[in-house]
């Protein structure tokens, strides 16, 4: 009888049994040109797709147990209720009412089973998707998809982060890939300051200035590695790009109906710039909300943390399905992982990787599927565990990206792009 | 001539008992007014009973009928040298119920499965015993006729998240502490807000959360003084802040007084209660493995007793004889991340101790 709570690393007869696959099929991939990233056509093809991503962090760990995968009356349950929702078969916590009413576009994995119980590990190897040990720092999600599909015809930035606190370009986000796919953050859903030329200068000294600029450049890069000169122009060009759409960030502009229904709070203004943003088409939309590492009052936080990620969530999914950009934007909604199902005496939960939940949406998902599930108490997964590596391949063949097929090519070392002891989740695809 | 710290330490300082091992979490507990039983609402949509009438304190078969957490209850105070043998208890999943405590399969006297729409926080009689208060997270503050059950006014604002309810002594209000540390007097004959209170200091918006609130709520013996209890929040998520009660002067509505009861670390006052002698019996919990129970007068400037051998104290009951305290705790050990399992490979839940204590018989007169 297999181990109930075995976790798919464990798995390493089926890794072997792939890895002998791969070797037999070797000659057919070298003939399809293992070396290069992809070939020339695919590249072209990919960056002609206009598929979009929106990525919600929900950073420190949503419960699972107040959100996706409710366990009411039973040991672990907490205080609340579930609900149903418009999707026959998934009921979720009593906190999410609207996004109840939008279930019927989602599919739920109830499945998750990773590795890391710290945030420090698990925050970046959720993000990076787990590679096994390559000897090479991955990218998060967001610079593969920029890497792999690039800007798209924008013209803006392909990979964009919506988050508190300060903004920046955060290169690191972009691990081997090299810094310029890093994510352009705007810190609390402002513009980077500065944007606009100032009234000073004209716009002749403007070209003139961004003429000697690129000259400097160009002798910064003779000097230097290649990566950090084409990151110093990458970001340059993001400005220039930004700066002919300044109306992506006047709140003015904003309907009162929008910020009424998508909420005044901080996580709902930063969804809100998302859509305008995806509307605008940048490629990879990244919203991050902090402040979900409940380790104490678990139950009132959740009271007030649901709410307002309830609200922010059904009005964007609402709003790209009514728009018909749900066909093209795979929406994430994910954590690092969910919360301990005992409640500890300071009437909170701590770090569960074990058996945790997550939502998928749009683009190439399936939708009304609901992926896997948990034992009666929610404590571990009840069947086949899925870990973060099987969610990379299934968002990359959402996104119409052959993780078999595509690789990395990091100076002449061909690299998959997702764990290869893992697979696309067939069921939560279209 | 008032006592100093260290004679009420020697009047007052109880001494640890045995501990009531359960299997489950609690929330609050009480004795009854009749000092037979001592009640424990539990997570598990029980109210334990355990016979107080021996020092065993044996457990007797929990009530049943409730879902969710059953969160609170509220017993009537003897008339005419006897209480009625009945309990009011509420839980999370909206049900309000009026039941005896002394058998356990009697029917409900009545109940409201829905008497709000999910989580009720907080149920409490007024002073006479004929009223009932209530109020829940649909931000509803509910009034009953503690005889019938039948629903005698309503409240609700859309702002509200009202956490703690109170009778104005003199019965012709209600008052309603809510998550953002307002206090609202509430008039019974015109159904208008008559008053705000500020305990400021008892919330913190801290990203998407709200923080804290006014957790418990009392008003003193004399009826002069309303306690708002909290925390004063330093951060949501794994939520930190120090353990606070404000003062207010309830006629002038002024603040008297802000009492700090611990560190950062140590979070919430869980439960409070006056000693028939004018002291203030306190229960704190905060970080896992951090609580204390406290002893103390408003007037001083610090404790003259508290103890931290129990993790993360929830409440607090004096028994009618003065003699014996019971606080609801939580086993030691109770947190972790990841799969922390127990010495048969099973996942184990928490559990809350009842730590039981003896305070010294007053001296003869």
């Amino acid at each position: 009888m297999a181990n109930p709570l075995c976790k798919p690393w464990e798995h390493a007869i089926s890794r072997r049994q792939w890895l002998g696959a791969s070797a037999a099929a070797s000659g057919a991939l070298a003939v399809g040109g293992l070396g290069g990233l992809i070939s020339p056509v695919m590249a072209e093809q990919l960056a002609a797709n206009d598929k979009q991503v929106l990525f919600i962090w929900i950073d420190g760990g949503m419960s699972q147990y107040e959100s996706w995968d409710p366990k009411p009356g039973t040991q672990f349950g907490g205080p609340y209720r579930q609900i149903a929702t418009s999707l026959p078969g998934l009921n979720i916590s009593e906190l999410m009412p609207k996004t109840a009413q939008i279930a019927k576009h989602l599919s739920v994995v109830r499945s998750m089973c990773t590795q890391d119980n710290s945030h420090s590990a698990g925050v970046p190897r959720i993000q990076r998707g787990d590679p096994k040990n390559r000897g090479v720092t991955y990218p998060f999600f967001g610079s593969a998809v920029a890497k792999l599909m690039g800007a798209g015809s924008s013209g803006l930035p392909p990979y964009v982060s919506i988050k508190p606190g300060s903004g920046g370009f955060f290169y690191q986000d972009a691990g081997f890939l090299g810094p310029k796919y890093g994510a352009l953050a705007f810190g609390d859903g402002k513009p980077p300051e500065n944007l606009l030329r100032p009234a000073s200068i004209s716009e002749e000294e403007d070209v003139a200035r961004n003429s000697l600029r690129a000259t400097l450049n160009k002798r910064y890069a003779g000097k230097h590695r290649q990566d950090n000169a084409d990151a110093h122009a990458a970001v340059f060009d993001m400005a220039a790009a930004l700066m002919k759409r300044q109306d992506l960030f006047d709140a003015a502009k904003l309907s009162p109906q929008d910020v009424q229904r998508y909420g005044s709070h901080e996580f709902g203004r930063h969804m809100l710039l998302a859509r305008n943003m995806l509307e605008a088409g940048v490629r990879f939309v990244k919203v991050t909300s902090y402040g979900w590492d409940t380790h104490g009052d678990n139950f009132l936080g959740h009271q007030s943390l649901m709410p307002r990620f309830d609200q922010a969530y059904a009005a964007i999914i609402e709003d790209l399905h009514q728009r018909g950009l749900l066909d093209r934007v795979l929406v994430i909604a994910m954590s690092e992982f969910g919360r301990t199902p005992r409640i500890n005496g300071h009437i909170g939960r701590d770090h569960w990787p074990e058996a945790w939940s997550l939502a998928l949406a749009g683009c190439g998902i399936k939708r009304g599927a609901i992926i896997g599930k948990t034992d009666n108490l929610g404590t571990f997964v009840d069947g086949d565990p899925l870990d973060i590596g099987h969610m990379f391949h299934t968002w990359f063949a959402a996104l119409g990206i052959d993780s078999k097929k595509v690789e990395y090519d990091n100076h002449g070392q061909p690299l998959p792009i997702a764990h290869d002891g893992c697979h696309v989740v067939a069921d939560l695809l279209a | 001539m008032v006592d100093d710290l260290a004679t009420l330490k020697t009047r007052f300082e109880p001494k640890e008992g045995k501990q009531l091992k359960l299997d489950r979490q609690l929330n609050a507990i009480r004795f009854t007014t009749c000092g037979r039983f001592l009640l424990a609402t539990g997570h598990d949509g029980t109210v334990r009973r355990f016979d107080a009438t021996t020092e065993e304190m044996a457990e007797l078969k929990p009530i049943l009928g409730h879902n969710g957490w059953v969160q609170r209850l509220a017993l009537p105070q003897p008339r005419d040298g006897a209480a009625d043998e009945v309990m009011f208890t509420v839980d999370s999943w909206g049900q309000l119920r009026c039941g005896s405590f002394v058998d356990e399969t009697a029917a409900p006297r009545w109940s409201h499965a829905a008497a709000h729409d999910g989580w009720i926080q907080d149920v409490v009689l007024s002073p006479s015993g004929k009223l009932l208060v209530t109020c829940g997270i649909d931000r509803k503050v509910r009034v009953w006729s503690a005889v019938d059950g039948v629903k005698l006014h309503e409240f609700t604002h859309p702002e509200w998240e009202v956490l703690c309810v109170a009778f104005a002594p003199d019965e012709a209000s209600v008052v309603a502490g809510d998550l953002s540390g307002v206090i609202r007097q509430w008039d019974l004959a015109t159904g208008k807000v008559t008053r705000e209170l500020k305990a400021d200091d008892l919330h913190k918006a801290d990203r998407l959360q709200e923080v804290g609130g006014v957790r418990r709520m009392i008003f003193s013996p004399d009826g002069r003084q309303l306690l708002c209890a909290g925390t004063k929040p330093k951060n949501g998520g794994n939520v930190q802040g120090l353990p606070a009660v404000i003062v207010f002067n309830w006629e002038s509505g002024q603040v008297v007084k802000s009492i700090e009861l611990g560190k950062e670390g140590d979070v919430y006052v869980t439960d409070l209660m006056f000693h028939p002698e004018g002291f203030l019996i306190v229960t704190i919990s905060g970080n896992p493995g951090a609580g204390k129970l406290v002893f103390r007068r408003i007037e001083d400037e610090a404790p003259f007793f508290e103890t931290t051998k129990m993790p993360n104290c929830h409440s607090v009951a004096l028994h009618p004889d003065r003699l014996r305290l019971a606080v609801v705790a939580t086993n030691g050990g109770s947190n972790g991340n990841g799969r922390n399992l127990d010495k048969d490979g099973k996942y184990p839940g928490n559990f809350s101790p009842i730590h039981l204590w003896k305070l010294p018989s007053p001296p003869v007169a």
